[in-house]
């Protein structure tokens, strides 16, 4: 997840933050039907501690000023603790992306003054919650978790994923959220990925509700918190600032990890850039076989930018959408360009 | 299956407030900018239901006229932004026409 935005703020890429996501491990408590990275509880796949850590460092080398952790479920992952002390050692901002069912007060202590802010998973009325987390007990526990939580001082937030179908229920979310003392409610529209695939490939919301949904981030924010934040683009923004979406001739002559935002190290150790899933032609390679600074000092930029720039192209253009997942189209379009690669 | 706007939409429509001569004022005052398509106020001598309608371009602005006739109602204590309808025109998405009700009609 990404730091939070203004109040009641339509963000784009995460411009300004170089980010690195770690998902450490793809085991998880729970098997969700939205989920991207395809994890659940009879999924072992991880990352050895130790190279987490290096890739940590060789990130803050890379000038990533803050590491985001996902999964799985990253309360499973018996490292947590030691990746989150590298990466505050190294100077950067940590957040943690959890289903909340495992916040047990111990936890809580152990994640105190290491995660700047921690980020729970909240899909819409307990209800809904439960449906999509496959889980009935999914909103209980993870809400008899918070009283401890916000007594803790440790930043909390919610992530809300946006469907084709549950607009409607993030005004409930909002209110829960200034109900249990959040500090941020980040809408992040879901994506066509892992189990969403055959779950859920209708729910993908399409640009009228993503309008919907800005508007209603728009009118629920209010000066006294939660922080709103909504992760789509705008086309006003595609337009005033290309370099923001790679829509570049050539790779800025600065450290990567200012400019190519998120990398995202997955739990096969394989290394990509800007979003979970992205093709591996595209990868930067695998942590397995050599270091992130290695990696990123072999890795061509060209083909990744100029994936970019079409995708720009096409969302920039006179029938571009006025509000835009960029992460998914971004993603499509490299898809496109494999097979287009792999047929000739 | 129903889109989450259209429940939505629903949401805003049965919010129910109560209206009030000043919140009429406040209204106009922050909808000035705008081009109005209609706007009905009925009830004498105190007036106990408006409805109006007027487009704006893109997001960012129907966000931002949404916002503030939210506060508006918010302000006057009349709870949270029911009565608001946003309806997209066209694929994409580039004209809202924000309809308003307060009152019962
Ligand atoms: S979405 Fe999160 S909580 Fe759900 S299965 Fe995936 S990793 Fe676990």
């Amino acid at each position: 997840m990404s730091p939070a935005g203004t109040a009641g703020r339509v963000v784009g890429p995460t411009g300004g933050h170089g980010i690195l996501q770690v998902h450490p491990t793809r085991r998880c408590n729970l098997r969700c039907r939205h989920c991207y990275s395809s994890s659940g509880p009879d999924v072992a796949q991880s990352v050895p501690v130790d190279v987490v850590r290096q890739v940590v460092d060789d990130a803050a080398g890379l000038g990533c000023t803050v590491l985001g952790v996902s999964g799985g479920e990253p309360l499973l992952y018996p490292g947590l603790g030691t990746v989150l002390r590298s990466a505050r050692g190294a100077g950067m901002t940590t957040t943690v992306t959890t289903n909340g069912m495992l916040l047990t007060p111990r936890r809580v202590d152990e994640l105190a003054g290491q995660v700047d802010v921690l980020a729970i998973s909240l899909d819409g009325s307990p209800e809904s919650h439960a449906a999509m987390r496959g889980d009935p007990r999914a909103f209980s526990r993870m809400a008899g978790r918070l009283s401890y939580l916000a007594a803790s001082g440790t930043t909390f937030g919610f992530v809300f994923t946006l469907t084709q179908r549950n607009v409607h229920e993030l005004d409930w979310v909002v209110r829960f959220a200034r109900e249990v003392g959040a500090g941020l409610v980040q809408v992040h529209p879901l994506e066509a990925e892992g189990y969403a695939v055959d779950n859920l490939a209708d729910d993908v919301p399409d640009v009228v509700e993503l309008a919907f949904a800005a508007v209603e981030v728009l009118r629920t924010a209010d000066g006294g918190g939660p922080y709103l934040q909504i992760d789509v683009a705008s086309r006003h923004d595609l337009l005033a600032d290309p370099a923001r979406f790679l829509a570049l001739e050539h790779a800025p002559d600065a450290p990567l990890g200012t400019w190519l935002t998120p990398l995202v190290l997955e739990a096969d150790g394989t290394v990509v850039p800007l979003t979970y899933g992205f093709p591996r032609p595209f990868a930067l390679g695998s942590v397995h076989d050599a270091p992130l600074r290695t990696l990123a000092a072999r890795w061509d930029p060209d083909p990744l930018l100029s994936v970019a720039r079409r995708t720009h192209a096409r969302l920039a253009g006179p029938q571009g959408p006025a509000l835009t997942n960029w992460y998914t189209e971004v993603l499509a379009t490299a898809r496109a360009r494999r097979l287009s690669l792999t047929v000739a | 299956m129903e889109r989450g706007s259209a429940r939505l939409l629903d949401d805003w429509k049965n919010g129910g407030f109560v209206l009030e001569e000043r919140l009429i004022e406040r209204l106009l005052k922050s909808t000035g900018s705008l081009v109005i398509d209609s706007w009905y106020i009925k009830g004498q001598p105190r007036p106990d239901w408006l409805h109006t309608s007027f487009d704006v371009d893109g997001v960012e602005q129907c966000g931002t006229v949404v916002k503030d006739i939210a506060a508006t109602l918010g302000g006057l204590g009349l709870g949270r932004a029911g009565g608001i309808r946003v309806f997209p025109k066209g694929i994409p998405a580039d004209v809202f026409t924000i309809e308003l009700q307060v009152g019962a009609p």
